[in-house]
């Protein structure tokens, strides 16, 4: 009786000693794996731990950021976002709209247009919102958005990725697994400007559609320090 | 205590934590660029090299590691790729998993590094926090509130 006690202890206690259960993972070594993690996970664990948290959210950027780095030749554009109507973009490698942002619901449509036969659709895109642009202390949301059949349809509808508190956000930055990246100022009519824009959503929609030039294209390494600078689109953060 | 073989090759000793001593080529320890700074700074030629924070297991399948992978030089690529998926299979759960990717980040070894955080990526991609809290016995320290805002901040990500 006394041996079959001795034997139960023992393998009791072995069991408790070769696992790491009482030891918490060294950070780097939590780092090291987190930042192997797709999208979702990194946004589901950060209700993990405060301090999974923190390394999460900063992972989460650097991450987007890392990614960020457009092929030679690509000029990522700020494009003027304005509530509900429609902004057009024109990349040489991709045609890609973002129209009908409906604040209400929190989200819009972005879904390709006239998409020349040769071009390779992009097989993800990733959606940042941020109060001020290229501040990393002030982004309100992170997704990425993967289609499940490999490719997108022709409309995407993004509101259930991006959650009401994103409406705090000012930049909309899309980026494409193609390499690409859209920034889109995002501004709120306000009574002295734009009372009657919301009245003609569909003929900014034509004049977008048709017009390049509405477009203010930025090159990226300006786009990335100086959000404000020579966009000549930007009203002042005050103002 | 370094020692030469028969076809030239300088070998070294290395030591567990736990005293077990393992005599390998210099250039399958050299893959650990800790390893390799120690032999460059001399202390091989004065007998075993003891390495505190790795046990006797993880040791021995550190040095399996390595042994594939520096004679595998000319080998197919693929080849290689089917045997780290072995042996990572091999450890078997997420605690010898850990044990060894602590062990690889000591030792510096970047290739095992990568393989096993690879892995348990893979492991906790569809699972809870519950689940990866209970994994590595990790506390969680918010308040009911913190906790219930930051789930309601991620909630696609739970669907």
């Amino acid at each position: 009786m006394a041996t079959s006690g001795n034997l139960s202890s023992s393998s009791g206690s072995s069991t408790s000693t070769t696992s790491t259960d009482n030891c918490l993972l060294p950070p780097e070594i939590v780092e090291e794996i987190l930042s192997l993690l797709p999208s979702k996970p990194i946004h589901r664990f950060r209700s993990l731990s405060k301090s999974w948290s923190t390394l999460l959210v900063s992972l989460d950027f650097h991450q987007f950021r890392c990614k960020s780095t457009p092929p030679k030749k690509t000029i990522p554009r700020v494009l003027r976002l304005q509530t509900s109507c429609s902004v057009y973009d024109r990349y040489p490698s991709n045609r890609f709209v973002i129209s009908s942002y409906y604040p209400d619901a929190g989200g819009f449509f972005a879904p390709y247009h006239q998409r020349p036969a040769k071009i390779k659709r992009p097989t993800k895109i990733n959606v940042l919102v941020m109060k001020e642009y290229c501040n990393e202390a002030s982004w309100v949301h992170y997704v990425s958005y993967t289609p499940y059949n490999g490719v997108f349809n022709d409309a995407i509808y993004l509101s259930n990725s991006i959650p009401r508190s994103a409406k705090d956000g000012r930049y909309i930055i899309l980026q494409y697994s193609s390499g690409c990246i859209d920034v889109l100022k995002w501004i709120n009519n306000n009574p002295d400007e734009g009372s009657d824009e919301a009245d003609e959503q569909y003929s900014n929609k034509i004049k977008f559609y048709d017009r390049d030039e509405s477009l203010t294209a930025i090159p990226y390494t300006e786009a990335l320090t100086s959000p404000y600078a020579s966009t000549g689109i930007h009203r002042s953060r005050n103002s | 205590m370094s020692i030469t073989t028969e076809n030239n090759e300088k070998m070294i000793t290395l030591m567990s934590s736990d005293g077990e001593e393992f005599v390998v080529e210099e250039a399958v320890a050299a893959q650990s660029q800790t390893i390799k700074h120690l032999i460059e700074d001399g202390c091989s030629t004065e007998g075993s090299i003891p390495l505190p924070n790795v046990t006797g297991r993880v040791l021995s399948e550190v040095i399996q590691y390595c042994k594939k992978h520096s004679s595998s030089d000319d080998k197919e690529e693929k080849e290689l790729e089917a045997w780290d998926a072995e042996f990572v299979k091999a450890a078997d759960d997420h605690v010898a998993l850990t044990d060894l990717m602590m062990a690889a980040n000591f030792l510096d070894i970047k290739g095992l590094l990568d393989l096993v955080a690879q892995t348990l990526a893979n492991m906790i991609t569809g699972k809870s926090p519950e689940e990866v809290r209970r994994m590595w016995n990790i506390k969680n320290d918010f308040t009911p509130e913190e906790a219930e805002k930051v789930r309601k901040e991620n909630q696609w990500a739970f669907e």
